[in-house]
C-alpha cells in the first residue's frame, strides 16, 4: 500500500515537472499602472486594449502612468516600485492544469508594510486587477497581467 | 529617522532578509556609504535586541513545573481522525470475511448485475447515469482566476471584472478608496 502511494507521488511530481517544463523557463509579467480620475472625460490611447475592462470601475477618466515587462523565472520574485512609494512584489509560483499560480505582495509606507498579499490562480495568458489606492487626485488601478510560453 | 527617501523602506527590507538578486545587491551597495541607512539600520538592530531580552524575561516568568503533567493528560487519549478509524475498521472488516473474496470483484460484480436488472426493468438507466457526469458548466469555473488566499491589512472587496472575468481587488483606502 505504502509502495503505491509512494508511485502515485512519483507520478504526479512527474507530471507536474513535465508540465512546466513544457510551459517554459520564463513568465512574462506586465504590469500597468493606471490612474483613474473624475476630473476629466480624458482616456490615455495607450490603454486601448483595456478600455473595456476599465470601463467596470466607473470613472470618467483614465491615464497610463507606468508599465513595466519583464521576464520572470519560475518561483523568482520581481520588485515592481509603483507611483506614490509602493512596491509591487511578484512571484509566479508553478504552472499547472494549464493555469499559473502566482503570488502577489503590495507594500506600502515609509517604512515598507504589507498592504495586500494574495495567492491567485489565472489562466494563461490572465490578468488580475488591484486598485483603491489614492495617488494625486484619483485612484491607482493596477493590472498584473502573466503569460507563460506553452 | 532616515533622511533618505528611496532607501530608507528599502533598508528595512534588507534587515528582514526580504530582499534578493540585483535590488539587494543595489541596497547593499547603498548602506555601506550612506550614513543615514546604517544608523537606521543599527537601530533596528537594537530594537531587534531589546525585542529579545524582553521576551526571554517573560519567558523566565511562565512556571512551566506542571508542563508535562499537562502534556501527559493531553495525550493519554488522543482522538484519531475519522479516515484512520475508517481504515481500521475497514481492516477489522475485511479480517472478519469468511470466503476472503476481493471485495473491489465483488462490489463491481453487485454493481453489473443491478444496472442489467433495471436495464431489463426499462429503467432508464442513460440519464439516470448521465447525472453521476460532471457538469460542464461547472467545469468550465476552473479556466477562470481564483483568488486561492489572500489577506490584506485593511478592508478589501472582490469581485470579477465583467469583461474578462479578471479578478479585482480593491484595496479601500482612507481618502478616496470607496469601492467604484
Amino acid at each position: 500500500m505504502r509502495t503505491h502511494r509512494l508511485a502515485l507521488l512519483c507520478l504526479m511530481g512527474t507530471l507536474t515537472w513535465v508540465l512546466q517544463a513544457a510551459a517554459g523557463d520564463m513568465v512574462e509579467v506586465r504590469i500597468d499602472t493606471v490612474l483613474a480620475t473624475n476630473a476629466s472625460q480624458d482616456f490615455d490611447n495607450r490603454l486601448g486594449d483595456m478600455r473595456r475592462q476599465l470601463s467596470a470601475f466607473r470613472f470618467s477618466s483614465y491615464r497610463l502612468v507606468q508599465e513595466e515587462r519583464r521576464q520572470v523565472g519560475w518561483g523568482k520574485q520581481a520588485d515592481f516600485f509603483l507611483p506614490g512609494g509602493r512596491f509591487l512584489q511578484v512571484v509566479p509560483k508553478e504552472y499547472v492544469n494549464e493555469q499559473i499560480a502566482l503570488q502577489v505582495m503590495l507594500l506600502e509606507g515609509s517604512t515598507p508594510t504589507s498592504l495586500m498579499s494574495t495567492q491567485v490562480r489565472m489562466p494563461n495568458p490572465g490578468s488580475l486587477f488591484i486598485g483603491g489606492r489614492s495617488h494625486q487626485e484619483g485612484t491607482l488601478i493596477i493590472r498584473i497581467g502573466v503569460a507563460a510560453e506553452e | 529617522m532616515v533622511n533618505c527617501p528611496r532607501y530608507e523602506r528599502l533598508a528595512a527590507l534588507l534587515y528582514d532578509g526580504e530582499l534578493h538578486g540585483p535590488l539587494r545587491r543595489e541596497v547593499r551597495a547603498h548602506v555601506a556609504g550612506c550614513v543615514a541607512c546604517t544608523r537606521w539600520l543599527a537601530a533596528l538592530d537594537r530594537l531587534h535586541e531589546v525585542l529579545l531580552q524582553e521576551v526571554d524575561s517573560q519567558i523566565e516568568r511562565i512556571d512551566f513545573s506542571h508542563f508535562w503533567e499537562q502534556i501527559e493528560g493531553k495525550l493519554s487519549a488522543p482522538p484519531l481522525p475519522w479516515f484512520v478509524r475508517f481504515r481500521l475498521q475497514w481492516a477489522r472488516w475485511q479480517a472478519r470475511q469468511p470466503l476472503g473474496i476481493p471485495l473491489g470483484a465483488a462490489a463491481a460484480a453487485l454493481l453489473l448485475a443491478a444496472l442489467l436488472s433495471l436495464s431489463y426493468l426499462d429503467f432508464p438507466v442513460d440519464s439516470f447515469l448521465s447525472s453521476f457526469r460532471p457538469n460542464p458548466s461547472r467545469l468550465a469555473t476552473y479556466s477562470q482566476a481564483q483568488i486561492e488566499s489572500l489577506s490584506a491589512a485593511t478592508t478589501v472587496a472582490l469581485w470579477n471584472e465583467p469583461i474578462s472575468n479578471a479578478p479585482v481587488i480593491w484595496i479601500e483606502d482612507d481618502r478616496d478608496g470607496a469601492v467604484p
